[in-house]
Formats: structure tokens, sequence, C-alpha cells
């Protein structure tokens, strides 16, 4: 587990799509001029469908591996260096993330071909394939992420990403409120997130192993299982404040009023953010971090009394949110 | 030009801020004009940080950027709260066109 394999081509499966967001964002306009709306969907969909090809040779790497040491890791350069806090900008393939990837640009592949066809009467065309591309850019560095700040980067270019393709159609007021009701309400879950990963890197460091890279923080967990603040387990905050993050992400109460509005999108972001991709990001998180939460018993009750509540708030107001926000919600029973 | 030179952070940090300076004085789009400001701001966030790091290396100069990224985004806020009561009284937000303060 000490000696994780450094590969370079894991780099490519993030920057892939965000190239083709670069070219389809900044050229677009001139591309679909020139070339017709051909050439915008084959620049978006290419890089989606390579980086797919890439998770899965990576896959297949991680898979004819042992089972201790399944971990490829890409290590770009030195992010932020400052006293102990020590942040690389790396990614990172575990078996879970490997799945996760899996399912980003497998399904956001065929999300993207079928908007191709969907959104062929648009004019904004170019603009539309930019932000689906950023969008899974962004996926990509969350689930990717070899340490929580590198996640956090990815948290909030979906936020800011879904904010874009919800308010797509912005002419229509109803739209541009709907973008922003999800702006907003992911803010609030945002500032736990922010929180809890504050309390955790300085609870960490107290002990003397000040790190946010997931390996190393599993490693030292068991270290601050007794630590308290204000009469409370350290562990307990920590999970209570991520978890707001997630509730904001997932979509569950008290945060879940952005995603009945955010059906205002056009049909494939709707299927790709809020229903395959983006709502499962606090999940992932939630996974990501198990080791914590599996230390603070207090916070699994508060997530399965709120996952159920969502469930029945869900079931009742039958929108189309109800079938991802039970699959979020069932999912995290499992963990 | 390499990483571990701070000539080469100063460089950046001049061609961002000669370009966000060109963005200010050309441009009429008054969203245009604030986001040659950001650049302004950014290019003297690369600045405080540069120097910091290879004079002291301590944490002072980005202590200081993370003040200036909080500046410019109250900066924005009151800019663009602005840039919306110009378009609801001119229709426009062409910068030149609100010139009713002239007479």
């Amino acid at each position: 587990m000490d000696n994780p394999i450094q590969t370079d081509f894991i780099r490519w499966i993030v920057f892939l799509p965000l190239l083709g967001a670069i070219v389809n964002g900044l050229l677009g306009a001139k591309i679909q001029k020139s070339f017709g709306k051909g050439a915008i969907a084959l620049l978006a969909c290419a890089p989606v469908v390579i980086a797919f090809g890439l998770s899965l040779y990576a896959f297949f790497v991680l898979k004819g591996l042992e089972a201790e040491k399944r971990f490829l890791i890409d290590n770009l350069y030195s992010w932020i260096q400052l006293g102990s806090l020590k942040v690389d900008m790396a990614f990172l393939i575990d078996p879970l993330s490997a799945v996760m990837i899996l399912v980003v640009t497998g399904i956001g592949g065929l999300i993207h071909i079928y908007a191709t066809g969907y959104m062929h009467d648009d004019k904004a065309f170019w603009r539309f394939f930019a932000y689906l591309n950023l969008f899974t850019a962004a996926m990509l560095t969350l689930v990717l992420g070899d340490s929580l700040l590198v996640l956090f980067v990815g948290w909030e270019g979906v936020g800011l990403c879904s904010y874009a393709l919800i308010g797509f159609w912005y002419t229509d007021h109803a739209n541009a409120r709907a973008g922003n009701k999800a702006f907003i309400v992911n803010r609030v879950g945002d500032f736990g997130f922010v929180l809890g990963m504050f309390l955790l890197f300085w609870t960490l460091d107290a002990q003397g192993h000040g790190s946010l890279t997931f390996r190393e923080m599993v490693k030292w967990a068991p270290t601050i299982k007794d630590s308290m603040l204000w009469g409370w387990p350290v562990v307990t905050l920590v999970t209570l404040f991520l978890f707001v993050g997630a509730t904001g992400k997932s979509a569950q109460i008290p945060l879940f009023v952005w995603l009945p509005d955010a059906m205002a999108g056009p049909t494939p972001v709707s299927e790709l953010i809020h229903a395959a991709t983006m709502v499962t990001a606090g999940v992932y998180m939630t996974a990501r971090m198990n080791v914590f939460f599996s230390m603070a018993p207090a916070t699994l009750h508060v997530i399965a009394v709120i996952g159920v509540a969502t469930a029945l708030v869900a079931a009742n107001s039958a929108t189309c949110l109800s079938a991802s926000v039970l699959e979020a919600t069932l999912r995290r029973f499992f963990i | 030009m390499s990483p571990n030179e701070l000539s080469s952070y100063l460089i950046i940090s001049a061609i961002l801020f000669s370009l966000g300076l060109f963005t200010v004085l050309t441009r009429r789009n008054a969203i245009s004009v604030l986001m040659g400001v950001e650049l302004i701001l950014n290019s003297a966030n690369i600045n405080y940080v540069a120097f910091s790091h290879f004079s002291s290396g301590n944490a002072d100069g980005q202590i200081y950027a993370i003040f200036v990224i909080m500046l410019a985004a109250a900066e924005a806020a009151v800019g663009l709260a602005i840039v919306l009561a110009i378009f609801q009284l001119f229709h426009t937000i062409d910068v030149e066109a609100a010139e009713t303060l002239k007479e």
C-alpha cells in the first residue's frame, strides 16, 4: 500500500474532456459556423469515449494487481506546500474510483452521443457541449482526486456546470431561477464540507499527522478516535459537517429543494447530472471517508434517518427526482 | 524561464496585468471591464505569492492573496450590482452610454 504505482496516463482521463471543453468553449462558435454541428459533436464526444477506453484500460491494469496493491497514482505537481499542509495535484485510481470513472465516462459518453441528436436544432449547440465536457472533466477530477482538496475542486466544478446547464435556456426566466437555486443551495452544503475539511485537518495536525491525502488520512484515522471538541467527539463533528456537504450534492433533506426545479434544464443534463453522476458525488465522498464515518455511529444514525425521510418525501412528491434520490439513499445504507 | 526563478513568475504576472489593463481601457462592455479588473487583481496575487515564496518562504504572501481573492469577490458583487442598475436605467451595458452625470 505504501508504494502506489506511478502512471502517466491517468491525467488524460481528466484532461481529454477538459481539452474538449476548452476547444468548444473558445472556438466553438467559429467551428460551428464553418464546419457545422457535426464537428462540434465529434470534438465533444471523442474525448469522453477515449477517456472511457483509458478507464477500461486502468480497470484491467488494476485487476491484474494483487488485491492489497490496487493503487495507481498520477502525481502532476506539488500544489500547496505551507507548514504541515502539503497537497499534491494528484489523481488516484483504486477499486472505488475505478468503478466510478467507468460510470462517469461510460454513461457520460452515451449521454453525449444521445445529446448530439437531442440538441440538434439548438442554436447554442457548441455552448451546450462545452458545458457538458467541462462537467465531465470536473466530475472526473472529483472522482480521481487523491486528496480531499482535489476532490473539492471537482466538487465545485460540477456545481458550477450544473448551474450553467440547468439555466441553459436562460431566456426563460424560470430556468435561470432554477439554476440560481441549485447553485445557492449547493453553496450551503459546500460550507459544511469546507468546515469538515478544516476540522479534520486541524485535528489530524494536532496529532502530528496533518494531511488531506486519502491514503494518509485512512492510515492515521485511529489517532483521532478519542479527540474531543466542546464535549463532542471530533470524528462525529467532522462526519456531520461532511454529511451536510453530501446532502447538498446528493439532494437529501433539508437541501433537496433544488432537485425538482433542476429538471428545467435540457433532458440529457437531467440524465447526466441529476440521475447518473452528480448526485452520486455525495455518496462517493461518504464512501471515500468511510473510515471516519464508521468511527462515528451517531452520524450513521443521522444519515439513516435523513435517508429514510428523503425517500418518503420523494416518493410522496412523485416527481422524477424520486428515482435518483432513492438510488442515492439506498446506496448509502449499504455503506 | 524556469519554475525556480522569481523572474518567470514576475513576467507572467506582468503579462496578466497588461492584458487586464488593455481590457479595462479598450472594452466598452461593462462586464468585460470587470473581467479586466479581475485579471489585474490576480496578477497582483501572483506577485504576492512569488515574492513571499522567494524571499521569506513563509505564508504571508499567500494569506494576502486570499484576502485579495475575497476582496475581488466583494468587488465583483458590487460591480455586477452597478452593471444591473445601469442596464435597468439605460437598457445597455455600454459604459459610455452612462453619461447623464456629465450634464
